[in-house]
């Protein structure tokens, strides 16, 4: 019910003074794309129209109204809501790639399905069943493979990951099944799509029997951290990004790095920064590479613009605008090489660069914190 | 021929359309129904039948014959066919067989197994009277138990058929094909009452005490009339042609005399001969005041008649019977000879002065004319009767003048053809169906259209002539002994080879296989009822023919050739449709520019446009677009779309392919 | 996997309409003995998507019959279906879904002449393999 999902998010409570839209970063490109707009006719007419509405696929769910909102209103989870509803009233925004990773996740979610995952572990990386960490992939492999023509090397994520991990001592647990999180058929409200996949999940991490999951992917902890405990309880289990795991031990123990003389500069992924405030940890890890020249950008931290698009759903032309701008801006920071810690944010921002039309000026490389991390450890 | 298909179709060429795959469209425009179809009284779509005759669906042109003629097997053997005076064909040579192919068809059927009818759903409680077993009456009776009303026929002789069982002789039309389809029409419900003469049995008032809303009186026309010279009535021997078939029919078979004179020229005098060479007359005369010319029998049936050993006199009327001993011994004739014509247009015979003879006879068989027995009706009925004791009835609704009461066959018209009978039967239901429902019984229905007046134009031009396939018949020594069917049936191959005769008048054969042979329902047909058209609704139909109609003629491909058939309401309407194109095209919105879809087409139908915000959009040009949809595919954002094979579209063929499976296999276990 | 003797495949066969495969021209889709044939109007439609779908929704096995390299009606269509089969081939892989049961075959088929041994043969592999574990019976 539209009614329940106002209660929940306390939408009602709109003040109707649109900050939200001021700082919408979808609103500055598509400026029929209004969050204030989108509540005050929700809640004005909850048997409205709204869930036809095709502008409810167009939030990023990044989360920056949220923050600026002095009502509180969950405007994240409130489209989360709304887009389950529509979902089950048959409308759906437009999904990326013919819709391709929803038949891959399905699949996958499927228990008689034994996937062949682990090509990437190689013999050089150590990893062992008896660990009290777990490295958990998610869809890397996939990813990979999918967007192989990006040239992004999404796969070395994984392998450096390992790497660092075996650097600290640490041989983790990998496992052959695990499926994805779920993240994107949640946000898309597909809830049945993701109860089954993080089934299947909970079941495997359950019986793995670690103390430490780590992931490089944000919307993975996101997931694992905040949303599996609504539907499962908890795991017992500390979820851990990559990021927070180095800080960690660099603070701790003394290490020796490579130094590697770039100028970088950081975009913090939604999902971790402003969902999870891990702001901190991945700039302590930049800062302890030596040689290392680290720039902010004009918006970083809780003000952070998103890479455009989110959950494989309506990635448009303001998509690309938004990630056109972000590009420039990290490019005008003098900085050869962006850093992020998703997977996602590295997809995005390569593909944006991809096309021959793109502006030379502002061509920037974009890699994963853990690869360059890997690299300054001695590298692969 | 191909100039009139040219003028009917306007080719469009289209570079598109989805499912049927095709790359033109083709719009029809049915200029006119042919002239068979007008011709017919009782509208039946005979190009349509002739049409499936040449693809071998006989069952479907069957199906096509019953829908506006109940009784295909008795009109095959005993219609006059006016369907095949009207044939374009004679032009060319002769006309296309149209009644023995409708013969063929039915007996096919009887031959491959009749489809036993099915008893109809009675939706209304009203229920209606029909009065008299014939063609009329069954063909009334035939639509209104498939209207949903109850319908009790009643027959005074202890046969049904009316005249076709009493007036037809065997050898012509034999009782199982009566009984047969008689049978498919009581079949659905419809109640026969034999044995029971109105009037007598049951009275007509009686009809509407017994809660019967309406009555049909389909008497015929069973009373021989007066030949009106003298001797007649004195002598014992004549006998009226419709009382001696009648005798015959109800199982008398003595012979009627050694001798026998026939005086009359229609069908019922010819029957009436042959009937008696059966029985063993051993001379017999026919006597007709015209000229063979005049004669109003069909001459096929002359023809055979001479051929069996009847004498035919031509130009010679009856003057007197002469008798002895209180019998008959023979009539005196006079020649005759023919002046101006007469209000029937045929030429009044004039008798020649002294020129009197005698022809030898032990019977005299007058077969002039018949009228209708109306001696049932009560006095306190003042139905308007004619002065040749026909009912006058409105020509549209063939109501009589008493509210509930109608009329049609036979009686109405006097002695007339089965197929007219059936057109009567048809209009009466459609009036009995309107005046039960309280509607207006003539409101919309236009008087039949005239042949003139469709002026239809063939090119007959360059059509060769292709012999007319005979009708294969018994062999002379094997008719007299009995009462064995003279005319044969086509084989299938000479009626496919007959059928193809047919010049197609007008673009469409009628196929009508555009409806169900179209998968995707893209072709729709108004079909209007020819009896029940619901005036308030609008025709409406869409036609898309995706097959060039020139290649369909007769090769196997025909079988899948949609090709349509257009409402007559509009007939002068051109329709034409727009489909639209198979081609890619971009959500402007959705375009991220990337270009993906540039570097993929070679036809450089994608362009990308610069937005002036640094960002480009791809558009795609659509004349240059073949519709390949590999830009689609490529598509990471989704933004180019397609007008035909959308994916929710190939989804749901991927669903319907693997759930049929499943519907298989369980019908196997 | 279990493999059942009475297992029969349910086989998505998908062609172009120019390749010759198929028999008439109006039906997208036809049956034949040992599979299902959905026409397209070049396999240059064929996407992953469509192709991981089709087996998200229980087919066992997916044949894409497209004219030979070099004579695609459009030119290009069928190496942009090279392309997205190989790719979808090696997500079967790493699905554990095996890439065989993926099966692109690039040339003109006559009615009779090849296209039944393939089919065969294809038949027999996808047999060996067992069911699609989505295939819902």
């Amino acid at each position: 019910m539209i009614t329940d999902i106002i209660k929940k998010t306390k939408a009602y409570f709109c003040l109707d003074c649109g900050k939200c839209t001021a700082i919408c970063p979808v609103t500055r490109y598509n400026r029929s794309y209004s969050p204030r707009k989108l509540v005050i006719k929700t809640v004005n007419s909850p048997d409205g129209n709204t869930l036809s509405d095709e502008r409810l696929w167009n939030c990023l769910s990044c989360m920056m109204c949220q923050l600026r909102c002095p009502s509180g209103i969950d405007y994240i989870e409130f489209t989360k809501l709304m887009r389950k509803d529509a979902r089950e009233s048959g409308f759906l925004g437009q999904s990326t790639h013919g819709n391709v990773f929803e038949s891959l996740w399905k699949i996958m979610a499927n228990t008689k399905i034994n996937q062949n995952r682990l090509n990437w572990v190689t013999s050089d990386l150590k990893v062992s069943d008896n660990s009290e960490y777990l490295y958990f992939v998610g869809c890397l492999p996939y990813f990979d493979q999918f967007f192989s023509d990006l040239n992004a090397q999404i796969i070395k994520i994984a392998q450096s990951t390992v790497k660092i991990l075996n650097f600290f001592g640490v041989e983790p647990k990998i496992l052959k099944d695990e499926c994805c999180c779920g993240h994107d058929l949640l946000w898309t409200g597909d809830l049945d799509g993701f109860k089954s996949l993080a089934e299947k999940n909970v079941k495997l991490l359950k019986d793995a029997n670690v103390k430490y999951v780590i992931t490089t992917c944000p919307e993975g902890l996101v997931t694992f951290r905040f949303d599996y405990p609504k539907f499962f309880g908890d795991l017992g289990i500390k979820f851990l990004h990559i990021t927070e795991f180095i800080s960690e031990k660099i603070t701790s123990e003394r290490i020796e790095l490579k130094p590697l003389n770039k100028k970088v500069t950081y975009q913090d992924p939604c999902r971790l920064g402003r969902y999870l405030g891990i702001y901190q940890q991945p700039r302590e890890v930049i800062g302890s590479i030596p040689g290392i020249e680290f720039k902010e950008m004009e918006r970083s931290g809780r003000k952070s613009v998103c890479c455009g698009t989110s959950c494989w759903t309506n990635c448009d032309r303001y998509s690309k605008l938004m990630q056109m701008d972000r590009l420039k801006e990290a490019k005008s920071t003098g900085a050869e090489l962006l850093l992020t810690a998703c997977p996602k944010c590295l997809i995005h921002f390569s593909c944006a660069q991809k096309d021959e039309n793109y502006p030379e000026e502002n061509r920037i490389k974009v890699a994963d914190l853990t690869t360059i991390f890997c690299e300054a450890l001695g590298g692969i | 021929m191909i100039d009139a298909l040219r003028v009917a179709l306007q080719k469009e060429q289209i570079k598109l359309n989805f499912p049927e795959l095709s790359k033109e469209i083709h719009t029809l425009t049915r200029l006119e129904p042919s002239a068979c179809k007008v011709a017919c009284p009782a509208g039946v779509d005979v190009k349509a039948y002739v049409g499936l005759i040449i693809a071998r669906r006989f069952d479907e042109a069957l199906e096509v014959v019953k829908q506006t003629n109940p009784l295909p097997g008795i009109c095959g053997r005993v219609c006059t066919h006016p369907c095949e005076s009207e044939c374009n064909r004679r032009k060319v040579d002769e006309p296309v067989a149209i009644c023995a192919l409708k013969r063929f068809i039915a007996d096919w059927e009887l031959k491959n197994g009749t489809k036993k009818s099915r008893p109809v759903e009675r939706t209304k409680k009203e229920r209606v009277a029909i009065v008299g077993s014939g063609p009329a009456g069954l063909t009334c009776a035939n639509d209104l138990i498939r209207k949903g009303y109850g319908v009790t026929i009643f027959e005074a002789l202890p046969i049904p058929g009316g005249m076709l069982t009493a007036g037809i002789p065997p050898f012509r039309l034999p009782r199982e094909i009566i009984q047969t389809e008689i049978e498919a029409i009581t079949d659905l419900g419809v109640e026969l009452l034999t044995n029971t003469r109105v009037g007598e049995d049951i009275g007509l008032e009686e009809l509407l005490e017994k809660n019967y809303q309406a009555v049909f009186m389909a008497i015929g026309a069973h009373k021989g009339l007066k030949l009106g010279i003298p001797g007649e009535g004195e002598y014992q021997g004549i006998l009226d042609a419709v009382d001696f078939l009648r005798r015959v029919s109800t199982g008398d078979k003595t012979r009627p005399g050694r001798r026998a004179i026939i005086i009359g020229g229609g069908n019922s005098a010819i029957d009436a001969s042959r009937t008696a060479l059966r029985l063993g007359c051993e001379e017999i005369t026919i006597v007709y005041r015209r000229s063979r010319k005049e004669m109003p029998a069909a001459s096929a049936e002359i023809e055979e008649a001479e051929k069996e050993g009847v004498k035919l006199r031509y130009l010679t009327a009856p003057g007197r019977v002469l008798g002895k001993n209180g019998k008959v011994v023979g009539m005196e004739c006079i020649k005759m000879r023919l002046g101006e014509p007469d209000s029937s247009g045929r030429r009044r015979p004039i008798p020649l002065e002294g020129s009197e003879f005698t022809i030898e006879a032990d019977v005299i068989i007058p077969a002039i004319s018949q009228k209708p027995d109306i001696s049932f009706l009560p006095k306190k009925f003042e139905f308007r009767i004619s002065k040749w004791d026909t009912f006058e009835v409105d020509p549209v609704t063939f109501a009589t003048n008493i509210p509930g009461f109608f009329a049609g066959g036979d009686a109405v018209t006097g002695p007339s053809t089965v197929i007219d009978a059936i057109a009567h039967g048809h209009f009466a239901a459609r009036s009995i169906d309107r005046y039960i429902s309280h509607k207006d019984l003539k409101k919309g229905i236009d008087p039949a259209p005239k042949l003139s007046e469709w002026g239809f134009k063939l090119e007959i031009e360059g059509e060769k002539p292709i012999e007319r396939n005979p009708i294969p018949r018994l062999p002379l020594e094997q008719r007299l002994h009995g009462f064995e069917e003279v005319d044969l049936c086509f084989t299938e191959e000479m009626a496919v080879a007959e059928a193809k005769r047919c010049l197609r008048c007008g673009p469409c054969i009628e196929c009508r296989e555009c409806v169900p042979g179209c998968s995707k329902r893209l072709v729709m047909l108004h079909f209007p009822d020819e009896y029940d058209q619901d005036l308030e609704k609008i025709p409406e139909f869409i036609l898309r023919v995706p097959v060039d109609p020139k290649k369909l003629p007769w090769d196997e491909r025909s079988k899948k050739v949609l090709l349509s058939w257009i409402d007559e309401e509009e007939k002068k309407r051109e329709l034409s449709l727009t489909l639209e194109p198979i081609v890619c095209y971009v959500d402007r919105d959705l375009c991220r520019g990337c270009g993906d879809c540039v570097k993929i087409c070679e036809y450089n139908a994608v362009e990308l446009k610069p937005c002036g915000d640094g960002t480009f959009v791809s558009e795609i040009d659509q004349a240059l677009c073949k519709g390949c949809d590999t830009c689609l595919a490529a598509c990471p954002s989704g933004a180019i779309k397609a007008k035909h094979f959308t994916s929710q579209r190939i989804e749901k063929l991927i669903d319907s392919c693997l759930s049929k499976n499943e519907r298989k296999n369980e019908s196997k276990k | 996997m279990n493999q059942r003797s009475d297992f029969q495949p349910k086989i998505i066969a998908f062609a172009c309409h120019w390749c010759g495969i198929g028999r008439n021209e109006i039906n997208p889709v036809e049956e034949f003995p040992k599979f299902k044939l959905i026409k397209l109007l070049c396999t240059g439609r064929i996407s992953s998507a469509l192709l991981l779908k089709t087996f998200e929704k229980g087919a066992d096995g997916v044949v894409v019959f497209g004219c030979p390299e070099g004579k695609c009606h459009y030119n290009f269509g069928n190496k942009n279906a090279i392309k997205e089969c190989k790719l979808s081939q090696s997500m079967l892989d790493l699905l554990g879904m095996n890439g065989k049961r993926l099966r692109s075959e690039f040339d003109f088929f006559d009615q009779d002449g090849g296209l039944d041994e393939i089919m065969d043969e294809f038949v027999q592999n996808v047999k060996e393999l067992g069911p699609n574990p989505l295939r819902i019976d």
